[in-house]
């Protein structure tokens, strides 16, 4: 009876991931691979976006895509067929991908020759914010749709991103999203944003977003 | 949110201490969840005893203990605890925050014989 100790942890449950994390960047960083994770909700163009991105900067990058859709192979197939190297990572209905997850895409990959890997996450605005990946930027994609609210009521994404990326602009007619506002509630949560009003249908505005990630990707890889 | 994975990951580092500190049983755990963490006490402790039916610590107590988290207004610069509910600053009506703590989960201790 009362024979029990105290055992003083003082341990955070984040950390594992969060060092696993720092682990793969500082390997990423010596094989000289860029690796961006790029989340959003489902159905905000993330496959079509990816496309646009990979004939842009595939003259010049060899490019890999980690897909983590939950449970079918409809993107990866999609993207296979730009000729991009992409494997599928199954995430055991999981909501978000951790670093460990992340890790075990990239050796199936076969990373280190690569120079640009995108790890397309979960369509989620919630958990994968809350993880880090390993990725050496973060993106995100909201899509006009989506409505210009969504920085007030998932201010973590946008806290952690480096990147956002406002696609579908070409049926802003048709919507009462406000441009001014999205980038205002941005701003407030994350002042160094930077903000990419794209269509990936037509193309417009992906120039300016493939200069942004082709001059990260220069900078990581030396 | 992904309390589940969290309580996987909990099981995995009390498993881990109770491997290092040769002990019989865990009684208990006992975590510190900060308000800025997103993580949800109850949801918490109903994955803990998912995660734990069938393993050897089966018995083991789930206590969950809040912190306030705390912020950081970048316009005046003030620290105040932070409402995760209502993100503004109360000296300046500032919108801009940073936080300063309140976004972690930490094991405080564990019970054990």
């Amino acid at each position: 009876m009362n024979d029990y100790r105290v055992i003083e942890v003082k341990k955070s449950v984040f950390e594992n991931n969060d060092r696993a994390a720092e682990a793969l960047r500082a390997e990423l960083k010596g094989e000289k691979t860029f690796l961006l994770n790029l989340m959003s909700s489902p159905g905000s163009g993330k496959t079509t976006t990816l496309k646009r991105t990979i004939k842009a900067l595939s003259p010049e990058l060899r490019i890999g895509v980690m897909e983590a859709d939950i449970d079918s192979d409809v993107d990866a197939r999609t993207i296979a067929a730009t000729g991009a190297k992409t494997i599928q990572i199954h995430t055991g209905g999981m909501c978000h991908l951790d670093a460990g997850m992340t890790r075990q895409g990239l050796e199936e990959l076969k990373a280190e020759n690569l120079d640009l890997v995108v790890l397309e996450n979960v369509g989620n605005l919630v958990c994968p914010a809350e993880f880090d990946t390993g990725a050496v930027k973060n993106a995100m994609i909201l899509s006009v749709p989506e409505g210009h609210d969504k920085p007030l009521k998932y201010p973590l994404m946008f806290s952690v991103c480096d990147a956002l990326i406002i696609n579908k602009i070409d049926v802003l007619p048709y919507f009462d999203f406000d441009m001014d506002k999205v980038i205002g509630y941005s701003r407030r949560r994350n002042p160094n944003i930077q903000i990419f009003p794209i269509s990936a249908k037509t193309g417009k505005g992906v120039d300016a977003w493939c200069d942004w990630l082709r001059e990260q990707v220069r900078h990581w890889n030396g | 949110m992904h309390e589940l994975g969290l309580c996987d990951a909990m099981l995995k580092m009390v498993r881990d201490i109770a491997k290092k500190e040769a002990l019989e049983g865990v009684r208990s755990i006992t975590v510190e969840v900060g308000t800025l963490s997103g993580v949800i006490p109850h949801f918490l402790t109903d994955c803990w005893e998912a995660v734990i039916d069938g393993t050897e610590l089966a018995e083991t107590k789930l206590f969950v203990e809040t912190l306030a988290g705390t912020a950081k207004c970048l316009s005046c610069n003030a620290e105040f605890t932070a409402d995760p509910e209502k993100l503004l600053c109360p000296v300046c009506g500032g919108r801009k925050l940073t936080p300063l703590t309140g976004r972690d989960m930490t094991i405080k201790e564990i019970e054990a014989y």
